[in-house]
């Protein structure tokens, strides 16, 4: 039977391997990889925390986390959507989707 | 008996063409649109009154279902609600349909104007507000109206407010006593406005008084307890009070001393005159005695015998006014001015009817008097107005003198103006017959012998000066301005049908009412639905009430002999033009002075603007010579000279002691800032790696504080 730790320590590994994602690599797409990974990190937070803590209360409140991550998935699908779009609109404008040259935004 | 109706439905009555206000100016990127949805409000409201009128004349008194009072400062107990009795449902149905026929005439008469999104809010503003007047249960929420109505007037009276020469009204260049007698449209505005606001002031004044002795200002509640009447009267307050809120009636409606706002009110489109002068406006003062006087008749008669004296200031002040204003109108050479005359002068009828109510034995009486006359004029007078608005329009002229012989080129127009006139006139069997006789046989039968003759004589004036408009407009020979225009290619045609239909329909209206009048016992319905307004709302007058007196054959004959005779010579004179008018005016001796004394309106309101506009302003030049340049400036100056001394030696401060510590802070700013500006790289990388570290510190620092250990 796992425990709750069992569940924030994965979701907790998620969590860095998007932040290093994040940090290290330079592709958007890449990126855009790493903060999905982040998402599910906090949505898996999400439910477990739901499970193991809140599961006695009667149904309403039981199945708020699970309620939550529904808007989350639909959120980040979205989120996803529009990032992918930019990066489109960035390569057609530079031929390349690596951030470090994509500084004519900056000013 | 059907069921009872929605309360719903007289509530929507006057919040209909409040929302139609509401959503012209979101419309007025589709000006299509816009126009026909501020037409299709006024109807809705229109319809609703209908809804209610149905049962009304079938004789149903039952409460209508819904809330007809909904609380609105519960602080002080104040609700708001609705009336639902046959007088008032008559009075709002008359304004209902009267204003969407203007508003369909607008369709076409304002065509192409530049301020109609202006135009349509303020005229369903106006139509809302009057309906507010007419239905409100209570003083506060009619106040609400009232106002409302006097904004709109002021807004559309001077709507055309870039004040171009052609709309100005008077003949500009006339003068009576040293005053100018032509005002160009915003300043008429204003002057309605601000006549109105004098009323209005002593109405404000007038329902206070009546709350802080009452504590409501519900006219079921002030009608059930007369405490507050017993009060006033021991503080000596209870005539002034009465007279107070009168004076409010006396300032909207245009009554003496108050009248001289409505002639010069005619600066606004033709539309707005109909509107004000048929529907609106000037009858919210008859509403406002219609509802006070039964008010204060038993409130006055259960306390003192001051009875008669404010009733017989009404029914005099309005008897005075139509015979004023009637004088005014006989010389008259602006055609909107001649009717604007006529309508002051209709109103005081209408005033002394009701005025006439407490000296009868029976209060009904005169109240449906008042209730029919009202009906009629708004009927015939709305006609009037549009007819002119169209006689204007074609002749590109104001005056009655650049029209003539239009006889057979508007045969239309001709139609309806003719038979709107003779009702003016009060010729059977048009309804104005009827109606002014009613108010005449209440004035006989209660014995005022005085009043009968002033409005008797009244009504052969009126025949004079309707005919003599309807001679010159219409018969004779064309005017040069009309040949004038015909050389330029504008010969004078009928207008388009969409303007001629609704003045049509109210002509046939005053037609039907006139002749169905006598078959279908209109007067004895009126006087039925006075009665149950009396007896749902002040069931202390129960006993006053009684039947229709009729036709009174003796009094009918006096006023016609007067009709007769005003009729007869305007027709003489201007129809078939036996003798020529302007000779007689010129030539004999003593009508000349009259005729100049009436044209300059009797010098009131020369005398008006002496007293009130010139004075003040002579004042305020006089105090500025005397007072301000040779006292207060050399004060000014000699405080200004030390201000610049004091404010030189501040510079010399400023400059060497606070700008120096304000330099060297801004110094030191720039340094710090040259110096923080490397972190910010602008690499996103760089902020997250930091983020992630300073997250990782921060978690390790809430580790060790929660005791674990790390080896």
């Amino acid at each position: 039977m796992n425990t709750l730790a069992d569940f924030t320590f994965v979701s907790g590994l998620l969590f860095a391997v998007g932040i290093y994602g994040l940090i290290v690599k330079r592709n958007a797409l890449r990126m855009l990889f790493a903060v999905e990974i982040m998402i599910n990190a906090a949505n898996l937070n999400f439910i477990a925390f739901d499970r193991f803590l809140w599961s006695n209360l009667p149904l309403p409140q039981a199945a708020l986390g699970q309620t939550f991550v529904l808007f989350s998935i639909a959120l980040a699908a979205a989120e996803a959507a529009v990032v992918l779009a930019i990066i489109v609109v960035a390569y057609r404008l530079h031929k390349n989707v690596d951030v470090s040259e994509l500084k004519t935004l900056g000013g | 008996m059907s069921e009872a109706v929605s309360a719903y439905f007289i509530w929507g009555v006057f919040v209909a063409p409040f929302a139609g206000a509401v959503l012209v100016p979101l419309l007025q990127k589709a000006p299509k649109m816009r126009d026909y949805v501020a037409v299709l409000f006024s109807f809705v409201s229109a319809v609703f009154a209908l809804s209610l009128l149905v049962p009304t004349l079938q004789g149903q008194t039952v409460a209508p279902s819904g809330p007809t009072s909904v609380p609105w400062i519960t602080a002080l107990g104040i609700s708001v609600g609705v009336l639902y009795d046959p007088f008032t449902i008559i009075l709002s149905n008359v304004v209902a349909w009267v204003s969407f026929l203007i508003m369909v005439y607008s369709l076409e008469y304002m065509k192409g104007d530049s301020g109609l999104t202006r135009y349509w809010f303020f005229m369903n503003f106006f139509i809302g507000s009057m309906q507010l007047v007419v239905l409100s249960d209570n003083f506060l929420s009619m106040f609400v109206g009232w106002e409302g109505v006097g904004l709109c007037s002021f807004a559309l009276i001077g709507f055309w407010f870039t004040d171009e020469k052609e709309r100005w009204v008077g003949t500009v260049g006339s003068m009576a006593l040293g005053e100018a007698q032509a005002y160009p449209p915003s300043h008429a505005g204003m002057k309605a406005f601000v006549m109105t606001r004098i009323g209005d002031v002593a109405f404000l004044i007038g329902i206070i008084l009546l709350f802080i002795y009452s504590g409501t200002f519900s006219f079921t509640q002030l009608a059930q307890n007369a405490g507050w009447a017993t009060r006033l009267a021991q503080s000596g307050l209870l005539v002034p009070t009465a007279l107070l809120i009168f004076g409010g009636a006396v300032g909207k409606s245009a009554q003496f001393p108050l009248h001289e706002w409505l002639p010069d009110a005619m600066a606004g489109p033709a539309s707005v005159s109909a509107l004000i002068h048929a529907a609106t406006m000037v009858k919210a003062g008859v509403v406002l005695v219609a509802r006070v006087g039964p008010l204060f008749y038993f409130a006055l008669a259960s306390n003192t015998s001051l009875v008669q004296p404010f009733f017989v200031t009404v029914a005099w002040i309005g008897a005075f006014t139509a015979f004023l204003a009637a004088t005014q109108a006989l010389v008259g050479f602006e055609l909107k001015k001649i009717l604007a005359y006529s309508t002051v002068s209709q109103i005081g009828y209408m005033m002394m009817a009701l005025g006439l109510t407490g000296l009868s034995t029976d209060f009904a009486q005169g109240l449906s008097a008042g209730l029919y006359h009202l009906m009629s004029h708004a009927i015939f007078k709305a006609s009037l107005f549009m007819g002119a608005g169209a006689l204007i329009h074609v002749s590109e002229s104001k005056y009655v003198s650049d029209m003539g012989g239009l006889r057979a080129k508007m045969k239309m127009t001709f139609a309806a103006f003719l038979v709107a006139a003779a009702s003016l006139s009060g010729i059977p069997p048009f309804s104005g017959f009827w109606s002014k006789d009613a108010v005449l046989a209440t004035a006989w039968d209660s014995g005022q012998t005085g009043l009968f003759l002033v409005g008797a004589m009244t009504a052969g004036l009126t025949a004079f000066y309707s005919f003599r408009m309807l001679g010159i407009v219409f018969y004779g020979k064309q005017s040069m301005k009309l040949d004038e225009l015909e050389k330029e290619g504008h010969p004078a045609r009928e207008v388009p049908r969409l303007m001629w239909v609704p003045y049509m329909i109210l002509a046939v209206g005053t037609v039907l009412i006139g002749v169905l009048s006598a078959p279908l016992g209109l007067e004895n319905g009126l006087e039925w639905a006075s009665n149950a307004y009396l007896v749902s709302l002040f069931p202390r007058l129960s006993g006053l009430t009684g039947t229709s007196a009729g036709f009174n054959a003796v009094s009918s004959l006096i006023a016609l002999g007067f009709v007769g005779i005003g009729f007869a010579i305007a027709w003489t004179l201007y129809v078939a033009k036996r003798y020529s008018a302007s000779k007689l005016v010129h030539e004999e001796g003593f009508i000349h002075p009259i005729y100049t004394f009436l044209e300059n309106r009797w010098y009131i309101n020369a005398v008006y603007y002496r007293v009130f506009v010139d004075a003040p302003i002579r004042a305020s030049r006089w105090l500025l010579s005397s007072f301000e340049i040779r006292g207060l400036d050399r004060v000014n100056n000699a405080g200004a000279y030390l201000g610049i001394n004091l404010s030189a030696a501040g510079n010399w401060i400023d400059a060497h002691v606070i700008d120096g510590v304000a330099n060297g802070f801004s110094l030191a700013g720039q340094a710090f800032s040259r110096t923080i500006r490397k972190v910010q790289t602008g690499i996103t990388q760089q902020y997250i790696f930091v983020f992630a570290l300073g997250l990782a510190l921060l978690i390790l620092a809430l580790l060790l504080g929660a005791g674990v250990r790390l080896y």
